[in-house]
């Protein structure tokens, strides 16, 4: 360094003087103010470790930083202030059944759906978004962490911003002592203060085994924390809940058997192809292969399942209006080589009380409750036939669908899946339709032997059947009165109980018969 | 280790602490916010931090964290970071002079403009630098060697390319 450098430092140290002085002549600082922000932090700083922990676990390294930030420039109300004023809040236990309207949503603002994580659920605004840590961060060490975002947030990121409104729900891994005193109760489940601090609360609900942390808007947190409630899981597994299975259905297959909601849909996706082209409703047993698939043209989405042939899953049937809020909680039971899959949905006590039927039996086909085990070749004409496809006035409908010969895997004429339909709309679709004129029977090459049998109940409790061919001619009979198909109806009986892919070619082609 | 401790300490800390932060910043809002934080944490905790053996590099640290966050956010909100590409930011120089300088030491690369700000501003020993930033006393000195040689020939242009335009 040159006697020149040692001048130009030399004007460093007297600018740094110079700016000492001026900072020391402009403000010479409210010492008074620091040291009461610094009671406020201390005040808070017994808890604030462990606020720190739980959301170095929940969120994002920026979603901290965020927080942090937050600390310093916020000077909103803090959320325990409101929660804990908020007349909604319940100190009082509840019994069992009013957990389970809890659990069920009563009383919550019509559209809220449900958030599970283990054993705990809460209900939120239909514009939360649901984001696992693994979604956001990966990496061991991540799993059972949920952050329930509520707000105008991206679907599927993980930023979150200070002012942003949030919970995060997270397994409970009580590292730090609990208080000896619960600061509330809510729908009959103890919380414990874990953490608090000026922007984030945390709470600890020992019973459902979840921390959950709060942070943002407190009216609306208060709001979603008020719900909290045992998850579809938890209720699953419990047995003392009533629930009334008498008009359930029997659903028998491979070496299984169990009984459901008769009003559920049954589908053997085997004559699907790679389990993807039937487009699986809600309520809706869906039966067979699940596997990756390669084409999908109802844009279901990938099977996770890997199980062989013999895997059952069942969806209770409720649907859940945000995409983004996923239910988790799928429980399976394995009897012998065969697994049934119940994907719990918002009632738990269904799911449960399915897999508690279901037990292991001699290895059939799929078998469903008022559908025949194979399709007869001829139905037995109702009285008034001839004139109509459905005389009288039906009382009620069963639509089951049997294979063709052309699905691997499976034996011609089988069931392959079953519907309860509106008899008074089938009625009038198949009486519409046009007659077959009298004469020789027409050569119909490309019948594969796929039927749809739809099986009526009239007034006095008989029954009459109406069987459709798929393929071929797509004629219509009741045994006494022949007609086609016409358009509508193959769509009609495709949304009910869907179709398997031809594989007559190597192109396979799925979807409703064109 | 009373409040009156504490208030003295604060008095006599705090202008450095202050200036250092503006110095690295170019803002002399969000660094008074850092300031007061820093203390305002240092107070929090008083009976330990008082007790270390550098509480000033304590606070300096705690003070060029916040900052840090501060000018990260401002940066996310749309506001340009105004220490880092000179600008608007408003410096609490007393000769208009002055402005030149500091945009030469915010400059420089992050490590050595802190500890040129801590050495100088500051005015804090090469013990208390090394706390605030984390390192050993010898990477300190290094950097500081290294800070020194770059502001000097940084001055050396400035001045050579003033000549050259008075030419």
């Amino acid at each position: 360094m040159t006697d020149h450098d040692t001048d130009r430092l030399d004007a460093l140290r007297d600018a740094s003087a110079r700016l000492r002085g001026s900072v020391a002549a402009t403000t010479s600082g409210d010492v008074d103010a620091v040291m009461a922000r610094g009671r406020n932090r201390r005040r808070h700083s017994a808890v604030s470790a462990g606020i720190a922990g739980m959301l170095s676990i929940a969120l994002t390294v920026s979603a901290v930083a965020t927080i942090a930030s937050a600390r310093h420039g916020d000077n909103k109300k803090s959320p325990a202030t409101a929660a804990t004023s908020t007349p909604s809040i319940t100190t009082t236990p509840k019994p069992i059944d009013e957990q389970l309207a809890a659990s069920l949503g009563h009383g919550v603002p019509n559209g809220w759906v449900p958030v599970d994580l283990g054993k705990a659920r809460l209900w939120v605004p239909p514009t939360a978004h649901t984001v696992s840590f693994a979604q956001c961060m990966g990496g061991p060490g991540t799993a059972g962490v949920q952050i329930v975002l509520i707000g105008t947030i991206a679907p599927g990121t993980c930023a979150v911003s200070a002012d942003a409104t949030y919970i995060v729900v997270g397994g409970a891994t009580h590292t730090l002592p609990r208080p000896p005193k619960p600061i509330r109760t809510i729908n009959g489940f103890v919380l414990y203060l874990r953490a608090d601090s000026p922007t984030a609360i945390s709470y600890d609900a020992p019973a459902l085994n979840v921390t959950l942390t709060t942070h943002g808007e407190s009216a609306l947190i208060n709001s979603v924390l008020g719900t909290l409630a045992p998850s579809a899981a938890a209720i699953a597994a419990r047995t003392d809940l009533p629930i009334d299975t008498s008009r359930w259905r029997t659903v028998r297959y491979h070496s299984i058997e169990w009984r459901q909601p008769a009003s559920w849909k049954v589908a053997d996706r085997a004559g699907t192809f790679s389990g993807c082209s039937v487009e699986v409703p809600a309520a809706t047993t869906s039966i067979g292969v699940s596997g990756v698939p390669a084409r999908c043209p109802y844009g279901r989405p990938p099977d996770t399942v890997s199980t062989p042939v013999t895997a059952a899953e069942v969806a209770d049937g409720t649907p859940l209006s945000n995409g983004a809020v996923a239910l988790d909680g799928s429980v399976a039971k394995t009897l012998g080589a065969t697994s049934i899959t119940v994907h719990l949905g918002v009632d738990g006590r269904i799911g449960g009380a399915i897999l508690r039927s279901a037990h292991e039996i001699s290895s059939r086909p799929l078998t469903v409750d008022g559908c025949p085990a194979t399709v007869p070749q001829t139905p037995h004409a109702p009285s008034g036939g001839a004139s109509r496809l459905v005389p009288g006035t039906p009382t009620a409908v069963t639509v089951c669908r049997y294979h063709g010969f052309n699905v691997p895997s499976v034996t011609q004429g089988t069931l392959a899946g079953f519907a309860p339909g509106n008899a008074a709309d089938l009625a009038r679709t198949l009486n519409a339709l046009t007659p077959v004129p009298p004469g020789p029977v027409a050569n119909c090459p490309l019948d594969d032997g796929a039927r749809v049998l739809v099986r009526f109940t009239d007034a006095h409790g008989g029954t009459f059947d109406v069987i459709i061919s798929l393929g071929g001619c797509r004629y219509v009979t009741n045994g006494a009165r022949n007609t086609y198909s016409g358009a509508t109806l193959p769509t009609v009986l495709y949304d009910l109980v869907g179709g398997d892919c031809s594989f007559l070619t190597s192109q396979v082609i799925c979807g409703p018969p064109q | 280790m009373t409040e009156a401790d504490f208030a003295d300490w604060y008095a006599a800390e705090r202008p450095r602490v202050l200036a250092a932060l503006t110095a690295l910043s170019g803002r002399s809002d969000a660094a008074a916010e850092a300031t007061d934080e820093a203390f305002a944490r240092a107070y929090a905790r008083w009976d330990r931090v008082a007790r270390m053996d550098a509480p000033g590099g304590w606070t300096y640290r705690v003070a060029l964290n916040v900052l840090r966050k501060t000018m990260r956010r401002s940066a996310r909100g749309g506001e340009l970071h105004a220490a880092a590409v000179g600008g608007n930011g408003v410096v609490a120089s007393a000769e208009p002079a002055d402005d030149e300088l500091w945009l030469l030491v915010r400059a420089l690369p992050p490590r050595q403009r802190t500890a040129i700000v801590l050495r100088y501003v500051a005015d804090q020993s090469e013990v208390a630098i090394a706390a605030a930033m984390g390192v050993r006393r010898s990477t300190v000195a290094s950097t500081l060697t290294q800070a020194r040689a770059r502001l000097a020939e940084q001055l050396h242009d400035r001045v050579t390319q003033e000549a050259t335009d008075h030419d």
